[in-house]
């Protein structure tokens, strides 16, 4: 099966100081399907963001090529790309004078033509994906006038205004509540139930259980583990990368299936309520 | 204990001007102090033996804007620093008695190709430095010129005389006469001033003589704007000297300003004058009125203007044109000598 | 939100043209002396090739006041596109066309030319500077323009990409450069009285004695900048939130980023060359255009447009009818009447201000 998105080799270096450059990404091989959330984690400075980008279109690697169901990236222009791949980035400047609408309109760039404003199937997108985002309630409001939350909901129905089957999603969660965390995780996993694929970035190890298809750890560059969650989420493969200060359980999902999940928690221990149960 | 030294140095950087301003009070506080006696400078030795007391020195002469000029002795070494200053140099001294002239300004004043004047020494920037570097011991300069300059000059001992603002003939008689007193030069300066009588009367003569009063305005155009003279300039005066009209003071118009061209087709002038280039401006031999009689000729919109048409355009040399000093009745005579030299021409064409 | 609705930018732009037309017909009409509107519209009739001519010198006054008009519009409606496309690419609204450097390079080659008028060049490269005439000024003036805007650009761009920020860096240092040249070309000509004040009279700016070369020279450059329009505008609504993520959504940031600039230095140079430094419009009139009605581009740019002639015409026209003729520079009026508007609408409108 070709992958929606794969990636081959890829390094990154940008100019560093005196020592010489240096390499964000050491040569990662990724691949995502159709109907996938991968979520990509690991600390910080690991590269997740600049990989994110080169998957993106949006920075060049040195090495390497990525292809987006089987063409090369560099093949697809501005547009084309743009109704592939949709980008939701962590976040943006401050946008006075813009209403929610809008915002989202700007998402339907690739598909408009040059000397026509929006038409009707434009203006339904939009409103499908406020809907989609639950976000409708919203639409005359200005962009500063968000909350968090709000915001990165509303980036959302942005991508999914693109019509995009492949979304890149940069720390969704980054200011978030643990409400808004989640409301944002299940319309990511909703989308990608309706044949699309993802990659996303966060440091939340445990969304990232809950939600990933798959998992993949990234460390100076490399790709250190990929896998189910159960294979990666567990102390052999976090340890030489988070720490020690980990705890690790696992708890058990409504349809039956157990997913581990990790506290970071210097020093204490569990109790007889042990969560394994 | 950042903060502190912070603020330690905001105090130092707010006293540093007071203390600075403290120094220069004291020392402006005795200006009298500093000036000529006590100061006698090396650089004002002058090579020629100064006579204590010659005739009539030391004196005090009356300027004509009211103010006295006190002259120690006759001035042996005179610098004029503007054009104005060496035509009214030139007119009343021997060559001897001048020390340096300005390099740029005498392009615009009587000596520009003078023979006698070659071997003088030039300074090139009204500065105190070059000037003094001419040991003068009495430097004649414009009103408009560096105060700062002057300041140095009399600190250093030197006497500077600045002239009047001058817009008539009138005013121009008067400094004449001043100045021939300042400089020990009074017979010469009645002579001069004689002849100009003689030759201002034989310009009203020939106005008169003349019979039509004609309607005449000067332009200067370079590209980027017209430029004409109203009332009170030196040009207005030299034109009504020569027995014509400003048509531009009669429009009630002040100074130097700008004119535009459609001021050119509302006033329809007899005649316009134009500047000559500077010599320097060789590019355009045998082309007499320079770059704003080009612009008259070759300007669309003024292609039917009565003065283009007919070529009713005369040009006088760039430094009779800026004339400042009594050399406004050689320009006067130009002018005259010009225009009946254009009306022979259109009266040979059957024009009047 | 504001307190007043804004006016939808369609029915402001033909409010704001009609408004137009009226100023420019007024502005004819005034001068030296009054020429009735009926006077005016037959003579310009003359000019478009129907009616009679009005004899000498009617004719010729109605022909350069006409001018006059139009290249002041010309000007007012180029700077103020210029303004609008510059303050769009660098996202930043205290740019103003003058840091590409259009303003220096262009007084830079009209004192070029100036020094070439008065005489002082070889004698071979006087007789062909005769050739233009009158109009060898704004031909420098504009290649002056052009040249230091691409001198800026080709710094200002590594491997093919043009960096926004290194733009105004590099603009910054050309224009000091420019200016260090130009003030020693002005004190150097001291000496040559007609033309030191000749160049100091140019940058000044005037709108007096144009010809139709020079209204035609700067709406060339106004219709050039104009058909850079539907290309960016939309475009430059996407790249508020940043380059990179206008370029995540299909615009091709490089594309849009050379075709203000082009656009930009276009409408701007040829502004310039024919009118001189007129400063403050291509700063202001984005502003005026935001604030009062929208900042979609691709209504802002056309808006910008007009409100920048309409600005300029207007308070060149109030100049005139207030102080008489030539008697002040044409930016003069509009920074004693465009400051303190400015400085009010400003402090109207603090809370929107933000990232602009």
């Amino acid at each position: 099966m070709v992958g929606a998105l794969e990636a081959r080799g890829l390094v990154f270096e940008y100019a560093g100081d005196d020592a010489g450059p240096v390499r964000a990404l050491d040569g990662v091989d990724l691949r995502v399907a159709d109907g996938e959330l991968l979520v990509v984690i690991g600390p910080n400075g690991s590269g997740k963001s600049t990989l994110l980008r080169c998957l993106g279109g949006l920075a060049r690697p040195r090495a390497g090529m990525v292809a987006l169901r089987g063409r090369e990236l560099g093949a697809y222009a501005g547009r084309g790309r743009a109704r592939e791949i949709a980008m939701v980035p962590q976040y943006l400047p401050a946008l006075p004078d813009v209403l929610v609408a809008e915002f989202v309109m700007g998402g339907r760039y690739a598909h408009l033509g040059r000397w026509s404003g929006p038409a009707a199937v434009d203006r339904r997108a939009v409103d499908l994906a406020l809907a989609a985002a639950d976000v409708s309630t919203l639409r005359q409001r200005l962009m500063t006038e968000l909350s968090g939350g709000q915001r990165q909901r509303v980036l959302v129905a942005r991508a999914l205004a693109q019509e995009a089957r492949v979304f890149l999603v940069d720390e969704p969660t980054a200011s978030l509540d643990p409400e808004h965390q989640i409301h944002v995780f299940q319309l990511i996993s909703r989308t990608v139930a309706q044949a699309r694929a993802a990659v996303v970035v966060t440091h939340d190890l445990n969304l990232a259980s809950q939600f990933a298809t798959r998992l993949a750890l990234m460390d100076g560059g490399r790709l250190v583990a990929e896998g189910p969650v159960g294979e990666v989420l567990r102390r052999e493969v976090l340890e030489p990368v988070y720490g020690s200060a980990l705890h690790f359980g696992t708890l058990r999902q409504a349809d039956g299936s157990r997913r581990p999940f990790v506290l970071p928690w210097a020093g204490g221990q569990f109790e007889d309520d042990s969560p394994s149960t | 204990m950042q903060d502190r030294s912070l603020r330690r140095a905001c105090l130092l950087l707010c006293l540093i001007p007071g203390l600075v301003a403290g120094a220069c009070s004291r020392e402006a506080g005795s200006p009298a102090a500093r000036s000529a006696p006590d100061r006698a400078p090396q650089l004002a030795d002058a090579s020629a033996p100064r006579t204590a007391a010659t005739n009539g020195f030391p004196r005090d002469v009356l300027l004509p804007d009211g103010s006295t000029f006190h002259a120690a002795a006759p001035a042996a070494r005179i610098v004029p620093a503007s054009a104005t200053a060496v035509d009214f140099v030139a007119a009343l001294v021997a060559p001897e008695r001048v020390a340096g002239l300005p390099e740029q300004a005498l392009e615009y004043s009587r000596l520009h190709d003078d023979a006698l004047w070659r071997g003088h020494a030039r300074f090139r920037a009204y500065l105190a430095e070059p000037v003094l570097m001419l040991r003068p011991d009495l430097v004649i300069c414009d009103p408009w010129q560096a105060r700062d300059t002057q300041e140095r000059l009399r600190e250093a001992g030197v006497s500077v005389l600045s002239l009047d603002e001058i817009e008539t003939w009138a005013d121009a008689r008067a400094t004449l006469l001043a100045l021939g007193e300042v400089l020990g030069a009074e017979e010469r300066a009645r002579e001069v001033t004689a002849d100009l009588d003689r030759r201002v009367e034989a310009l009203r003569a020939r106005g008169a003589a003349r019979g039509v009063r004609l309607r005449v305005m000067c332009y200067s155009n370079f590209g980027s704007a017209g430029w004409t003279a109203g009332s009170r300039t030196t040009v207005d005066e030299m034109i009504r000297l020569a027995g014509m009209e400003n048509l531009v003071a009669a429009a009630g118009r002040e100074g130097h300003c700008q004119v535009t061209f459609e001021d050119l087709l509302v006033f329809d002038p007899d005649v316009i004058v134009v500047s000559q280039p500077l010599k320097q401006e060789s590019g355009h031999a045998g082309d007499r009125g320079g770059a704003s009689e080009r612009l008259l000729l070759s300007e669309a919109s003024l292609a039917d203007l009565r003065a283009v048409r007919e070529r009713r355009i005369v040009s006088l040399p760039a430094w009779l044109f800026a004339a400042g000093s009594h050399e406004l009745v050689s320009g006067a005579e130009a002018l005259a000598d010009e225009v009946d030299e254009l009306l022979r021409r259109l009266a040979a064409e059957g024009r009047r | 939100m504001s307190s007043l609705r804004k006016p939808a930018p369609g029915p402001l732009f033909a409010v704001l043209a009609v408004a137009l037309v009226g100023v420019v017909l007024v502005s004819i009409c005034f001068g030296s002396e009054w020429l009735g509107p009926a006077v005016v519209l037959r003579g310009a009739a003359h000019v478009a090739g129907l009616g009679e001519s009005l004899g000498h010198p009617l004719q010729t006054i109605v022909e350069l006041r006409l001018w006059r008009a139009l290249t002041a519009v010309g000007v007012g409606a180029a700077l103020g596109l210029s303004g609008g496309l510059i303050q769009g690419m660098f996202r930043n609204g205290l740019a103003s066309p003058s840091l590409l450097g259009v303003t220096g390079g262009a007084g830079l080659g009209a004192a070029c030319a100036i020094l070439l008028i008065g005489g002082w060049a070889p004698r071979g490269v006087l007789e062909a500077a005769t050739g233009p005439g009158g109009l060898l000024i704004p031909i420098f003036g504009f290649v002056g323009a052009l040249g230091t805007v691409g001198l800026v650009a080709l710094l200002a761009s590594t491997h093919g990409r043009l960096s926004v920020t290194t733009l105004l860096l590099v603009g910054i240092a050309v224009n000091m450069c420019i200016a260090g040249i130009f003030a020693a070309i002005q004190s150097l000509s001291l000496v040559d009285w007609d033309v030191s004040r000749a160049i100091m009279a140019w940058t000044f700016g005037t709108l007096e004695d144009r010809s139709a070369v020079h209204a035609e020279t700067v709406w060339g450059g106004l219709l050039a900048a104009a058909a850079v329009v539907p290309f960016v505008g939309h475009e430059l609504d996407l790249f508020k939130g940043g380059e990179e993520d206008a370029s995540a959504l299909g615009v091709s940031v490089g594309r849009v980023k050379v075709l203000c600039l082009v656009g930009a230095a276009l409408s701007a140079s040829a502004a310039v060359a024919v009118a001189g430094q007129i400063a403050f419009v291509g700063l202001v009139v984005p502003h005026l255009v935001r604030l009062g009605c929208t900042s979609r581009h691709s209504a802002l740019l056309p808006l910008c447009t007009v409100t920048g002639a309409l600005f300029l015409l207007g308070c060149d026209l109030l100049q005139r009818v207030l102080l008489g003729e030539g008697v002040l520079q044409p930016g003069v009026m509009m920074s004693l009447v465009g400051g303190p508007f400015f400085i009010f609408l400003l402090i109207r409108h603090r809370r929107e201000l933000g990232a602009w």
